[in-house]
C-alpha cells in the first residue's frame, strides 16, 4: 500500500511521516477511559526545499501534528523519518543535532517570547546552548535582526516594547539563529493584521529562497496557505483527507470536505463573492472522543454511500500526485 | 438596493480615552450616514476605531473613554433623535431593543450562570415585549430560526455546553429577539472556523432579507465585506477615510490606504507572486501625526498632507474620500 501511494519524485524527501498517531487520554467519570484521537494514522512526505501547507479547522489536529513531527511531544504510534532516520530513536548528540536543524515558529508571539529576556538574549540562547561559534555574538544577532527587518537599536529591548508583527519577526530570527533546514510555521500570521501579515509572509518566502529552507506551513486561512505553499494537505478530525499541488487543489478539489472548505472562503472581490454558489454542509465536526465509524466526514457529506459508514477510505493517489481519502474516487478492492 | 432613507447619521464624532500614558484620540471626527435596510461594512485594522465608533452609537464606551463631541441621529418612527443626548433610561429602551449588538466573543457575551433560554427570554421581558412564558416559547423559535439543532433541549443548556459557533448563534438569537431596526455586528465571526463563518453569514443575510434589518458589520476581513456589504467605510487611525458602494471600492479604490489594504490581502482565486505590504506602522494615537494621519506611510504625501487634515470630497456619486490627492488645497478640512 505504501509503495503505491507515492510516485517517483524528483526532489529528495526530507521528512517522512508514517502512520503517525497521537492520542490524548481523557478520563471521564472514574473508570472509563477515552482518547482524543488528535492525529490518527497520518502519512505524508515533505520534500527538501518545498513549503507544504497544512489546512484544517480548529481541533483538526494540525498543531498536534506539527509538534509531533518536531518531537515536542511523543507519538502514540507511527514514525517520523527525518533524512531517513527515525526522530524518535535519536539520543544525545544526534537528538541535539536534530533540534538544531528543525525549528518552530509559534502562533502567538506574545507568549512565545520570554518577557524577562532582551532580544539579544532570546536570539543568542539557542547558539549558546548548542555551542555554536558565532564570532562576535552582538554582530551575529544584529545580522539576524537585519535579515528579518529589524535594527541594531532593537538589540537590548524587551519583547513588550515591540508590536505583534515585530515580535513575530523576533521569533523568526530566533528560529533562524541555528541555521535550520526545516521550519514548522504554526499559524505565524493569525494574530496579525492583514498589512503586517503581508510583510511577514513575503519575508518568510524570501528567507526560504535565500537559505533553501523547507517549511511546514500550518494555517486555517486557505488564501494564505495558497500564497505560501507548493502543495497543500487538508486535515479533518485527525486525518489527512487530501493532498495536492496548490493550483490543482483550488481548481479541482476532490474530497467533499475540501470542496466545502473552499466554497466557505470569502473572496475579496464583490463580483465573485456575491454570486458564488456555496456548497452547504450542515453540522459541525464530530467530537474527537466519539468519532463515527468509517469515514469521519460521512455524517456531513452530501454524497455519502453505504460503504462510507462502515469502512474508512484510504489515502490514494488518483493521478498527478493528487491524493484523496474518499470512497467516491475508487479504491474499492482495498 | 435600499433607497436613500437615512436611519442613522453620525456627525462629527470625537472619542478620547484618558489613559495613564496620555489622551488617546481614538475617534477623530467621524461622519457617517447609514441607510435603512442596507448592510454597511466598516473595515480597518486593529485599533483603527471601528469598534469604538459602533459602541459610541448607543453610548457603550467604557471608562476611561469619553465621547467628546458629536451627534448620533437615529430615526425613531419618523423623527430624528440624538442618541448622545437622550437620558439614560431612554437610551436603555433603545439598546438591545431597537439597536442591538453581536460582539466578537460569544463566550464573554453570555453569562455562564444562566441557561441560553433564560438569556434570550430576559431580553424580551426587560423590554416588556413578552412575559416569561411567551418569551421562553419565543426563545425556542429563535433558536430554531438560527438553525440550532434540537432547540427544545438547547434552551435548557448552559453556554458552556455548546460549541463556539452554537454560542454565537445564541448571541444572534438574543440580538434578534426584539426585532431590532439596526443590528450592529462587531467581528461576529472572528472566533469561529471558516465553515461556521459561512453558515453564520448566510444566516444573517437571510434574516436581513426577510426582516429588512439594517446591519452595521464591523470586520477586518476584506473577503467578508465583499460578500456581505452594500456599502463600505474604511477606517484608519480614528478617521473614516473612504466610503463607497462595495463594487466601486474594490474596483476603484481612491485612498492610498484603501489601495494598500486591498493589495495586502491574498485572493485565493488568483495566482499572486508577491503581496504588497503597507510600509511603516499604525501611529500611536496619543501623539497622532499632524494633518492627514496616514501621511507618514503614504507614497503620495504632499507638503500639505503634513499640515492640514484633508476634507471629505465626493468624487463620484456615493464615493467619498478624505485625501488631498482629490481635494482642492484651499478648501481645508476639519481641525485636529
Amino acid at each position: 500500500m505504501q509503495k503505491k501511494r507515492w510516485g517517483v519524485k524528483m526532489s529528495k524527501v526530507l521528512v517522512e511521516v508514517k502512520n503517525l498517531k497521537k492520542y490524548f487520554p481523557v478520563r471521564r467519570f472514574l473508570l472509563s477511559k477515552d482518547f482524543v484521537k488528535a492525529v490518527d494514522n497520518v502519512s505524508f512526505q515533505i520534500h527538501k526545499g518545498e513549503c507544504l501547507g497544512l489546512v484544517g479547522e480548529s481541533g483538526s489536529g494540525k498543531t498536534t501534528l506539527g509538534r509531533v513531527i518536531l518531537r515536542l511531544i511523543e507519538p502514540t504510534a507511527g514514525d517520523v523519518l527525518y533524512d531517513g532516520k527515525s526522530i524518535f530513536e535519536l539520543k544525545g548528540e544526534e537528538l541535539k543535532e536534530f533540534r538544531k536543524k528543525a525549528q518552530m515558529v509559534f502562533q502567538d508571539p506574545y507568549s512565545s517570547l520570554d518577557p524577562r529576556m532582551t532580544v539579544f538574549q532570546i536570539i543568542i540562547e539557542g547558539p549558546r546552548i548548542h555551542g555554536i561559534d558565532v564570532g562576535d555574538p552582538e554582530e551575529f544577532v544584529v545580522k539576524l535582526l537585519e535579515t528579518v527587518g529589524l535594527k541594531r537599536e532593537h538589540l537590548y529591548r524587551y519583547p513588550h516594547e515591540f508590536s505583534g508583527g515585530q515580535k513575530q519577526r523576533i521569533a523568526i530570527a530566533r528560529a533562524l539563529a541555528l541555521n535550520p533546514e526545516f521550519v514548522v510555521l504554526d499559524e505565524p500570521t493569525s494574530a496579525l493584521d492583514v498589512s503586517v501579515q503581508a510583510s511577514i509572509l513575503n519575508m518568510l518566502k524570501e528567507l526560504q529562497a535565500k537559505f533553501g529552507l523547507t517549511y511546514l506551513f500550518i494555517s486555517h486561512d486557505l488564501a494564505v496557505v495558497k500564497y505560501m505553499s507548493r502543495r497543500i494537505a487538508t486535515m479533518y478530525v485527525g486525518r489527512i483527507v487530501e493532498i495536492a499541488e496548490s493550483e490543482e487543489l483550488f481548481e479541482n478539489p476532490l474530497h467533499p470536505y475540501t470542496v466545502m472548505l473552499l466554497s466557505s472562503i470569502p473572496i475579496p472581490d464583490p463580483k465573485i463573492a456575491k454570486k458564488k454558489p456555496r456548497i452547504k454542509v450542515k453540522g459541525e465536526p464530530p467530537s474527537p472522543i466519539r468519532l463515527p465509524e468509517g469515514c469521519k466526514f460521512y455524517p456531513r457529506c452530501p454524497f455519502a454511500m453505504p460503504i462510507c459508514k462502515v469502512k474508512e477510505p484510504p489515502l490514494l493517489n488518483v493521478g498527478g500526485d493528487h491524493l484523496v481519502a474518499c470512497w467516491l474516487y475508487g479504491g474499492g478492492e482495498m | 438596493m435600499s433607497g436613500k432613507d437615512v436611519i442613522l447619521s453620525i456627525r462629527n464624532l470625537y472619542v478620547n480615552f484618558y489613559t495613564y500614558a496620555g489622551v488617546v484620540k481614538a475617534i477623530n471626527g467621524v461622519d457617517l450616514d447609514i441607510y435603512r435596510g442596507e448592510v454597511f461594512g466598516l473595515v480597518g485594522e486593529t485599533g483603527c476605531g471601528k469598534s469604538v465608533t459602533s459602541r459610541a452609537i448607543t453610548r457603550l464606551i467604557p471608562s476611561p473613554g469619553r465621547i467628546e463631541k458629536g451627534e448620533v441621529f437615529y430615526k425613531r418612527d419618523s423623527e430624528f433623535v440624538d442618541l448622545l443626548k437622550l437620558p439614560e433610561d431612554e437610551i436603555r429602551k433603545i439598546r438591545g431593543n431597537e439597536i442591538s449588538y453581536i460582539f466578537q466573543d460569544p463566550t464573554s457575551s453570555l453569562d455562564p450562570l444562566y441557561t441560553n433560554g433564560y438569556q434570550i427570554a430576559e431580553t424580551m421581558v426587560v423590554h416588556d415585549k413578552a412575559d416569561w412564558n411567551d418569551a421562553w416559547k419565543r426563545a425556542v423559535e429563535l433558536l430554531r430560526e438560527t438553525l440550532i439543532p434540537d432547540p427544545e433541549s438547547r434552551v435548557k443548556n448552559y453556554p458552556h455546553e455548546l460549541s463556539g459557533g452554537m454560542r454565537q448563534r445564541v448571541v444572534i438569537s438574543i440580538a434578534l429577539s426584539n426585532d431590532p431596526k439596526i443590528l450592529i455586528a462587531d467581528e461576529p465571526t472572528t472566533n469561529v472556523d471558516v465553515t461556521v463563518q459561512a453558515e453564520l453569514m448566510d444566516l444573517l443575510k437571510e434574516l436581513q432579507k426577510k426582516k429588512g434589518t439594517t446591519i452595521l458589520l464591523i470586520t477586518h476581513h476584506m473577503g467578508l465585506i465583499a460578500e456581505m456589504a452594500d456599502r463600505v467605510g474604511v477606517m484608519y487611525a480614528g478617521n473614516l477615510v473612504e466610503i463607497a458602494p462595495i463594487e466601486e471600492l474594490f474596483e476603484n479604490p481612491l485612498h492610498p490606504y484603501t489601495k494598500g489594504l486591498l493589495r495586502a490581502v491574498p485572493n485565493p482565486l488568483q495566482k499572486i507572486e508577491k503581496l504588497i505590504p503597507i510600509r511603516g506602522m499604525v501611529p500611536n494615537l496619543i501623539y497622532p501625526p499632524p494633518g492627514c494621519r496616514f501621511h507618514p506611510r503614504c507614497d503620495f504625501a504632499k507638503p500639505i498632507c503634513k499640515e492640514k487634515r484633508p476634507p471629505r470630497v465626493e468624487v463620484s456619486p456615493g464615493h467619498f474620500v478624505e485625501c488631498w490627492l482629490y481635494a482642492e488645497e484651499e478648501v481645508g478640512g476639519k481641525n485636529e
